[in-house]
């Protein structure tokens, strides 16, 4: 009821050694025949298991020791490993995720990693020469000890010869196309054909995946990048922070990319429908591509990939300042200032100029911008204006007493004011490149491939033979199968039903 | 809403199917046996119609979306699937016994997305991210999964029961109760189909993040929970392949696989995640 891995031997690996309840005389045997292996039985290994005829096997250890070989290999340091991976990961899950960045992108934990591999790759490497051998192995079709000791089914023909059956039963099987070996001795006729021979191979695949998938990961981490940058609505970037990969520091993309705008649709309660980014990308002074950014829908542009990642509010170019005139009775004017660009102030009293904007100045004081006044003499002065004054004012007086720069009065007749900065949509924009991606994908493919392979394929062997007895013919039928013993039982009740019907009307005898 | 009504009755259905099946392990007699299949079916298709309900509903609403995209969803899918699974195999073993310990799960998975307080059940729209057909692949591998791992953990609980019979015990319950290599078979079986099922669910959630957040694999909680289940599975399909390890000891590491089941599924809401809106 229970199946082994077909990575044990088949006993045909030993002609002439009897393997399904091995004793210590055919361990010496099988010893003799193989001097490069030590074997031992399943039973070596686990006292508690029932042998049977699916989980025959020998484990087969090399006798010439190399101790750093024997090391890679060993299940031990597999388990080791992957108890510290467990264990690594788990503490990584319970620290905060900004911070689990110390564990995963760690040295060490990377060292877990590449172990695992190479254990993962000297196994297989360790297994491959034997799972070769049995894919080679032609097992001899006259093996009467099958009939005994494999699942076997039987059937007893009383009207026909030897000579007569063999053809009908080989007929059929060539029309199932399989590729029989046939052989006549001692008046029987035998037969030997197989099926899922390449199942073999199937674990195989599966580790292999696994090496695919990690050898993607490095070729990420090597030559591929990971960044954020943040483009207000209408301006441009063509450099970005890099925040993982070799690299670090600021990366120059080579391109352009422009936000043209950025939008949010809700749904009826609110809850955001749906983010976009109208970008348009620029290379060599020419635009070559444009297009509407959205989460789940990212877009790639000389093999620099854009995702939509966030979005926010920033300071814009423009503010708005409130000039109070303190000699014609407080008359206001508003004036819109554009950073970099002279204004007219009212009466021909100067020209005003934003030189700056911070959307919080030093971090503390809030929305301030700076602002060159100049009079039509040529004299000019510096000053900060605040959006909450009152409050600066309050919180840091020195710094008001000080300086005539942050003196909104500092220059007559006016009182300025900081009415509101401008803000300017930003999208928040997640780029990468990873050329290791596409190892990932295709070893994600073949380790479902594997997987399938592994679980549902065996390798199944028969044996046929039809031999006369007391003037009957008796045809028996022996199947092994190196997984599966269940479905083996019933591939053999099925096949053995259609050999009845085709060798024509047939006494069953189990 | 209609959908919800429903599947807060289902949720009584199934712990009447439990009753059953626990009076037929008492008693031993084939009708509470028949009762419990038939509880079972009708329970299935409640469900079913609730969470097809759900979906209709949704469409009414204007935000339709299959019913896969927040816990209480998560939830009513995963009963679903556990029982889908359990009659599957029920039909296949002829043995009505491993209901007791399966129904349960069922039961308490739907009492808890009925019943809590911490849990939303309205239909809410898809934000952004969830818009993606990977949302109805990913959710649907991983439940799937982990519905398998929750049938595999049932029969490793009657592996340890039945480790308690001895020879001249002759109770109904270890009678009726399918036998040790039976349930060792029947369990590795279900993880099989479970691990197969995890893999994919655990490639398909890594080829979503990488379109939605253009990394596939972040070590985000949820993942990294979800890797180390995968681990201990793996783990315990090659202690078997490999080594030959049969009854307690892989007993042993199916319910340790399925803890890790509930710690990703559960335990990881209370760590901070990516997958913070599955709350």
């Amino acid at each position: 009821m229970f199946s082994i891995n077909m990575l044990f031997f088949y006993h045909e690996s030993f002609p002439g050694v009897n393997c399904f309840d091995l004793d210590d005389t055919d361990v010496a045997v099988c010893n003799k025949l193989c001097y490069r292996f030590k074997i031992r039985t399943l039973r070596d290994r686990n006292p508690e298991i029932k042998i049977n005829t699916a989980n025959i096997g020998l484990i087969m250890t090399d006798k010439k020791t190399n101790p750093l070989w024997n090391l890679l290999k060993s299940v031990k340091l597999t388990l080791v490993l992957l108890s510290l991976l467990a264990i690594a990961s788990v503490f990584g899950t319970l620290i905060q995720q900004q911070d689990s960045a110390v564990i995963y992108h760690s040295l060490w934990f990377r060292l877990i990693i590449f172990f695992i591999a190479i254990n993962l790759l000297v196994c297989s490497m360790d297994r491959l020469p034997a799972t070769l051998r049995l894919f080679r192995l032609a097992p001899s079709p006259d093996r009467s000890r099958i009939f005994e000791d494999a699942a076997t089914r039987t059937i007893i023909s009383g009207n026909a010869a030897v000579d007569q059956a063999a053809p009908v039963v080989q007929k059929y099987l060539r029309g199932r196309h399989y590729k029989l070996a046939v052989k006549e001795s001692g008046g029987s006729s035998f037969v030997y054909f197989e099926k899922g021979r390449f199942s073999l191979f199937s674990v195989y695949l599966v580790h292999l995946s696994v090496l695919i998938i990690l050898i993607g990961a490095i070729t990420g981490s090597i030559f591929g990048f990971s960044g954020y940058v943040n483009i207000p609505e209408g301006a441009s970037i063509d450099s970005l922070v890099i925040s993982e990969g070799k690299s670090h520091g600021h990366r120059d993309l080579g391109f352009v990319v422009r936000c043209e705008k950025f939008m949010v649709d809700y749904y009826d309660n609110g809850s955001p429908r749906e983010y976009r980014s109208d970008l348009s990308f620029i290379a060599g002074g020419r635009e070559a591509l444009k297009g509407s950014l959205r989460v789940n829908h990212p877009i790639t542009f000389m093999g620099v990939t854009f995702y939509q990642s966030s979005y926010g509010a920033a300071a814009g170019e423009k503010a708005r300042i409130r000039l109070i005139n303190n000699e014609k009775g407080a008359e206001e004017t508003i004036i819109e200032a554009e950073l970099g660009k002279a204004v007219m102030l009212p009466e021909n009293m100067g020209e005003l100029t934003l030189t700056d904007i911070k959307d919080n100045l030093m971090d503390l004081m809030g929305p301030a911008v700076l602002v060159s006044v100049r009079s039509p003499e040529g004299q000019g002065s510096q000053i900060w204006l605040f959006q909450e004054y009152e409050l600066v004012r309050e919180r840091y007086p020195e710094m008001f007493d000080m300086s005539l720069k942050f003196n909104p009065s500092a220059y007559t007749p006016f009182t300025f004011s900081l009415d509101e900065i401008e803000s300017v949509n930003y999208t928040g924009l997640q780029v990468s490149r990873d050329p290791g991606v596409k190892f990932v994908f295709i070893g994600f493919v073949l380790i479902v491939i594997g997987l399938l392979l592994t679980f549902f394929t065996s390798h199944r062997r028969f044996w046929i033979r039809i031999a006369g007895e007391k003037g009957n013919v008796k045809i028996s039928l022996a199947g092994m199968a190196g997984k599966n013993p269940v479905g083996m039982e019933r591939e053999l009740d099925r096949l053995i039903l259609k050999l009845k019907k085709v060798t024509g009307e047939w006494k069953h005898n189990d | 809403m209609i959908n919800t009504v429903i599947l807060s009755y289902i949720t009584f259905v199934y712990f009447f199917c439990f009753l059953a099946y626990l009076v037929l392990l008492v008693t031993g007699r084939e009708v509470f046996g028949k009762a419990a299949t038939f509880l079972t079916i009708a329970g299935f298709i409640g469900n079913t119609i609730g969470i097809g309900l759900r979906w209709f509903e949704s469409y009414k609403l204007g935000v339709g979306h299959a019913p896969l995209s927040n816990l209480y969803e998560s939830l009513i899918f995963f009963s679903w699937a556990v029982v889908l699974l359990y009659l599957i195999v029920e039909r296949r073993t002829r043995n009505k016994t491993i209901g007791a310990f399966v129904t349960p799960i069922a039961f308490l998975c739907l009492a808890y997305a009925s019943f809590s307080d911490n849990i939303v059940d309205g239909i809410q729209p898809l934000v952004p991210a969830l818009q993606s057909n990977w949302l109805t692949a990913h959710v649907i591998t991983c439940f799937f999964g982990y519905a398998a791992f929750a049938i595999s953990f049932g029969m490793s609980i009657m592996y340890f029961l039945k480790m308690n019979e001895g020879h001249d015990n002759r109770s109904i319950f270890f009678r009726i109760i399918p036998g040790r290599d039976i349930l060792d078979e029947l369990s590795y079986q279900m993880v099989v189909i479970g691990f197969l099922l995890l893999t994919l669910g655990i490639i398909t959630g890594s080829v979503w993040a990488h379109t939605a957040w253009g990394s596939y694999w972040t070590w985000d909680p949820k993942e990294t929970w979800s890797l180390i289940t995968w681990i201990v599975y793996a783990a315990m399909l090659h202690a078997r392949l490999m080594r030959g390890w049969q009854g307690k000891r892989l007993a042993i590491l199916s319910v340790t696989g399925f803890l890790c089941v509930l710690f990703t599924y559960f335990g990881v809401n209370y760590l901070s995640s990516l997958h913070s809106y599955s709350l």
